[in-house]
């Protein structure tokens, strides 16, 4: 188990507003972990720095121990929290975008898992309901054989069916060398596949854990110490 | 990886400029056929076809070369600084390939328009008119050539530097503008604009000056002056012919300069300024 | 039988238990292979990850052993399933009989009811 993600004092601030507040963690190859906190906390801002969507203001970030580069976006398949795969494309276009532009990608699993859900590739994306859009996406992203997964949101604003089917897919599709890195608000849906979990707030880790020691520790579930720690 | 990202700029913008480009090289053919009906029939209704026709023509014909260029600059913005942009910049390609894809691709339909809407004039004109307006090409070459004491290739190779590195100037120009408009945290693509019209006028000044300054450095050379006042021909190959050059290699240094600043600005801003939404 | 996992207690722990009942009713019988870990936790819905964690934990108890390149195994050794079983089910009667002295029933009263119900579920 070696160090995957490691920020140091990493701090992202727009104006007068910390979007991150002096952000030290690390993250180990072959887990799943959860960055659970509330709308505005700092979990897109996060992942965004990790895949350099959006420059620091200070601090640092090593992905495998090397610095952000040309390098780490080849290891890195991100799950943005919004559609960005254009509405004309063909379904079967993206496969090609995404077959030409990464090596570890795995077309014939991908092709698989658009199969079984019925999904042509003539179907064009402006033509698929959301919910249908949010399934490519993660067939897509899941269909690379990356050292880390950052899915953001992956299971906000869809019906629980289709929540089952996600998380399955992750499940189905995870690499034991690899991290998944999932960022949400909706706990109790994921808690069980989980091994870690990262509190954070207003920019701020509160507290990295384990799964089983949270929940020795407290006797409850993930989904409900979350709810007294993050208190209205 | 630059191939590749060209192959799909390339992809996702040729049917609608080629549409647009077609169109008006088939109205051009439209109207060199319907030229020859203004001899017959009513001369007030043939008089306000062909005014409408003159009307649409331009209208096609400029309209061309800017939506052109507003399709070409639209989807460097959309495909680097909106949500397309979660796309582009997590593929393990350098900032580098990404702006110099957009480029080639600008470049090519710039001059592929450019073409277009010379191959148009040609088509309105004519086939009675080709012959003379062919003619006409390597005239101006030799003209040029003999009063620069310069062989007439290397004017039409000087020519295709200048207007690719004014070409170049233009669209890295333009890439400067957008770059500079995502840096406001709203309102980017009126920063862009507003960019775009102080860069234009400060462009045009220092044209201005700089031709300004041209036309005082040939001025005294062109016309040999007798002592008596009475100017005498014009002296082949012309005296000015050097300083031309260097007015020449000065303006292509600036084009080239300034092309490499624009391309240096959008670059620190896509690798090191990048915040999307 | 499904996997009832509740969110209070750590998945791996429950895990084991339900490993464990599938191993002494029969479900998994003596010698038998037992599907991958990623079988199972897909099955399970649960990270591959604490799927190891609770196979691992059964394997120190013996009640499954792996074959390097073959998989794991349910042990044949009927001792230990047996003992395994009387374990948990002296856990089980020992929780029962416990509520049943904070209803204020005595002993006698407790074998009583239980024999009434034993006859009345045979049928």
């Amino acid at each position: 188990m070696n160090e995957l993600v490691t920020c140091r004092n990493l701090t992202k601030r727009y104006g007068s507003k910390f979007a991150l507040n002096n952000v030290s963690l690390s993250i180990e190859s072959g887990k799943i972990v959860g960055l659970l906190g509330p709308n505005g906390s700092g979990k897109t801002t996060l992942i965004k720095i990790l895949n350099q969507l959006i420059t620091p203001t200070s601090g640092e970030v090593l992905i495998g121990g090397s610095p952000l580069t040309v390098e780490t976006k080849a290891k890195i398949s991100y799950l943005p929290d919004r559609m960005c795969l254009g509405n004309w494309m063909h379904v079967a276009d993206a496969i090609d975008f995404f077959a030409d532009f990464y090596t570890d990608f795995d077309r014939s699993r991908a092709q698989d898992m658009l199969d079984k859900l019925h999904i042509r590739p003539s179907d064009t994306i402006r033509a698929m309901s959301k919910g249908t859009k949010e399934k490519l996406q993660l067939i897509l992203v899941m269909s690379r054989r990356a050292s880390l997964y950052c899915l953001d949101e992956p299971i906000a604003g869809v019906d629980p069916a289709a929540r089952d089917y996600i998380l399955s897919t992750i499940l189905n599709n995870y690499d034991p060398d690899a991290t998944i890195l999932i960022s949400t608000h909706l706990i109790s849906d994921v808690e069980n596949i989980l091994d870690e979990v990262i509190f954070i707030r207003e920019g701020s880790v509160l507290l990295q854990s384990s799964v089983d020691d949270l929940r020795i520790q407290n006797g409850k579930s993930v989904d409900h110490v979350f709810r007294e720690v993050f208190k209205c | 990886m630059l191939i590749k990202l060209l192959k799909y700029d390339w992809k996702y913008s040729w049917r609608l400029l080629f549409l647009l480009n077609g169109a008006l090289l088939l109205f051009s053919i439209l109207g060199q056929l319907g030229s020859h009906l203004l001899q017959s029939g009513n001369y007030t209704v043939m008089s306000i076809l062909a005014g409408m026709y003159i009307l649409i023509y331009t209208l096609l014909f400029c309209g061309s070369l800017i939506t052109t260029q507003i399709i070409l600059i639209a989807r460097y913005y959309r495909n680097f600084y909106t949500d397309e942009g979660y796309l582009l910049h997590t593929l393990p390609v350098t900032t580098g390939q990404k702006i110099w894809a957009k480029f080639i691709n600008h470049m090519l339909w710039t001059l592929i328009n450019i073409l277009c809407l010379l191959l148009s004039i040609l088509f309105l004109a004519g086939p009675g008119e080709w012959k003379y307006m062919f003619q006409l090409i390597p005239d101006t070459f030799s003209a040029f050539s003999k009063t620069l004491g310069i062989h007439p290739v290397l004017i039409a190779l000087g020519g295709l530097l200048a207007i690719v590195l004014a070409l170049s100037f233009m669209i890295f120009s333009l890439y400067f503008c957008i770059s500079i408009g995502s840096l406001f945290p709203s309102h980017k693509v009126i920063a862009s604009i507003v960019t775009y019209v102080i860069l234009y006028g400060v462009v045009q000044f220092a044209s201005l000056a700089y031709s300004i300054y041209s036309v005082f450095l040939v001025d005294r050379k062109i016309y040999t002056v007798n002592p008596s006042g009475i100017p005498v021909d014009p002296i082949y190959p012309s005296p000015a012919a050097g300083t031309f050059g260097v007015i020449y290699a000065v303006g292509m240094f600036l084009l080239l300069a300034g092309s490499a600043a624009f391309y240096g600005v959008s670059y620190y801003v896509a690798h090191k300024k990048l915040n999307l939404d | 039988m499904p996997w009832n996992l509740t969110s209070d207690r750590p998945i791996y722990a429950q895990l084991i238990e339900k490993l464990q009942l599938d191993i002494i009713t029969g479900h998994y019988k003596p010698g038998e292979k037992l599907p991958s870990v990623r079988d199972l936790a897909s099955e399970a819905s649960v990270n591959p990850n604490t799927m190891q964690k609770a196979l691992s934990e059964l394997e120190r108890s013996g009640l499954v052993y792996a074959q390097r390149t073959s998989g794991r195994f349910i042990t044949d050794d009927q001792e230990l399933i047996k003992n395994t079983r009387n374990e948990l089910a002296r856990m089980q009667i020992r929780d029962f009989i416990r509520t049943m002295r904070q209803f204020d029933l005595d002993d006698d009263e407790i074998l009583h009811l239980i024999q009434e119900i034993m006859k009345e579920e045979i049928e």
